[in-house]
């Protein structure tokens, strides 16, 4: 059912003068998914997610979030969605907790209690004073999670969440994911290199590598007849040697990293 | 509440959160008492009286939009465009769902508020310290005077603060659109200097246009041109900056 589609990504494609970009990425996040959007370092994660939230524009393509043009339709596009690109630089000037109360103020009709509820939510209630200049890296990246989440989002896009997390820090991301998927039915589009992290929270995955959205699908349908012992990582192995190879077999072209 | 009032209240809040703001309205408050001890010392020393007191807070206003207010405007500008963009802070603000124009809108809106107050500030300040000065004219006519010229005197700041952030927008660090701010300004007022042809198609030749305001004989037909030079000035450089602002990518 199309009402169901949050995120419709639509034939994006983006170059760099470097050459690097995106070719032509098509994926859809329905209601409740946990969307992993899994590639090595570089393979364009950050530039998609750039463009699905509105911070650098397509050279082609559509994003629509709830059915909204994000170039075109921007405030109601973007009004139930919380997003985190890369580390989420904080003001670290200003105090965790005034960082916060700036990024509530944009939304009409949360209530004030709301910053407290999330500062909770990621473990900086007995922080939410200092300057976030002072935090950790850890804490800043707490921080940042609690500001894509004030708005009580629907659809979080959240870029590498557990970078500069410790082991204890990751555990409490990914036990959030799904809390909150589970009691509010917040839906997720979530990147990571990290294989394993993905396997663990993620019902759909994408796979990119070098710009190109390779395999899509439910975790059941992609690991589906790879063996009772077989894992994503085993399966994004095999599909990039797959792609390479056939990369090798094709004539020069334009690449795209 | 509108978001573009939302938004103004938050740039309002970092900008008024910075110690360099702070510290530049603390010397514009103190600036004219300081002042005031220098006339003093001279007036005691050679025996002249520099200004009266009615005249005192119109030539601290001279300074005030030739010096202070320029460079204040400036470092926030700076600070607030290219030094968002730089330390990437600006994405904070940008995927939340306000408009661009109107991100744009309330950080220009917050330069101008805090550029007012520094108006306001130093009206206060430079007309208290008058007091402690001789007024053989007469005093209270003065500050009339003194705060329709501290009033008009917003006009080309408003107008200097289009143009800096503008210039800002070109820059992904707050140092660099300073200096060049700065340079740019002192190099307009040199231009004007050596070529007074020339500096009628400057805004920064009317910083001290305020003088326009005070006296017996007020020539309304060159304060509406003077006006209306300053008015296509900010319009312009405000659409181009928001133009930019708009397709920056971040």
């Amino acid at each position: 059912m199309n009402g169901d589609i949050v995120l419709d990504i639509q034939g994006l494609t983006k170059s760099y003068r470097n050459r690097r970009g995106i070719e032509n990425v098509t994926l859809q996040v329905r209601r409740g998914d946990i969307y992993g959007f899994f590639g090595p370092n570089g393979a364009g994660k950050t530039t998609v997610m750039k463009i699905a939230s509105g911070l650098i524009r397509a050279d082609r393509g559509s994003v629509r979030l709830f059915g909204y043009d994000v170039n075109e339709q921007y405030e109601p596009a973007m009004s139930r969605v919380g997003v985190l690109i890369e580390k989420g630089e904080a003001f670290e000037y200003l105090s965790g907790r005034r960082n916060l109360e700036l990024a509530a103020r944009l939304y009409p009709g949360l209530p004030k209690t709301r910053v407290d509820e999330v500062l909770e939510l990621v473990g900086l209630s007995k922080h939410g004073k200092e300057k976030a200049g002072h935090y950790s890296l850890g804490m800043k990246m707490r921080l940042a999670i609690a500001g894509a989440l004030v708005s009580k989002p629907e659809l979080l896009i959240l870029d590498e969440p557990t970078n500069g997390l410790d082991i204890e820090g990751m555990v409490e991301i990914r036990e959030l994911v799904r809390k909150l998927a589970r009691e509010e039915r917040t839906t997720f589009f979530l990147s990571s290199h990290l294989i394993s992290e993905m396997e663990m929270i993620c019902n759909r995955i994408g796979i990119l590598h070098e710009g190109k959205l390779i395999r899509e699908g439910s975790m059941g349908e992609l690991l589906q007849g790879s063996g009772p012992s077989s894992s994503l990582e085993t399966y994004f192995i095999e599909q990039i040697r797959a792609e390479r190879e056939a990369a090798d077999h094709e004539p020069a072209n334009v690449r795209y990293h | 509440m509108s978001l573009l009032m939302s938004a103004t209240i938050n740039e309002w809040v970092k900008l008024r959160a910075r110690k360099k703001t702070v510290f530049f309205l603390a010397l514009i408050a103190v600036l004219p008492f300081l002042g005031l001890m220098a006339v003093q010392r001279l007036q005691n020393g050679v025996g002249i009286a520099a200004f009266s007191g009615a005249d005192y807070p119109i030539a601290f206003l001279g300074g005030l939009t030739l010096f202070v207010l320029p460079l204040l405007i400036f470092l926030s500008a700076s600070d607030m465009f290219a030094g968002e963009l730089g330390d990437r802070t600006i994405r904070s603000v940008l995927v939340r769902p306000v408009n661009r124009y109107k991100i744009f809108a309330s950080k220009l809106l917050a330069i101008f508020g805090v550029t007012a107050l520094g108006l306001l500030l130093g009206w206060i300040s430079s007309t208290a310290a008058s007091l402690f000065m001789d007024a053989p004219d007469g005093r209270w006519g003065g500050v009339a005077e003194s705060a329709l010229a501290y009033a008009a005197a917003a006009v080309p700041m408003f107008a200097l603060g289009t143009v800096s952030a503008f210039l800002s927008l070109g820059f992904r660090n707050a140092s660099g659109a300073l200096a060049v701010s700065i340079l740019v300004y002192a190099a307009a007022k040199l231009v004007a200097f050596a070529f007074p042809q020339i500096a009628a198609f400057l805004p920064t030749a009317y910083t001290d246009w305020h003088q326009l305001w005070i006296g017996g004989a007020v020539s309304f037909g060159k304060i509406a041109a003077i006006f209306s030079f300053l008015l296509g000035c900010g319009i312009v450089f405000y659409t181009s900056g928001s133009y930019l602002f708009e397709k920056k990518e971040v």
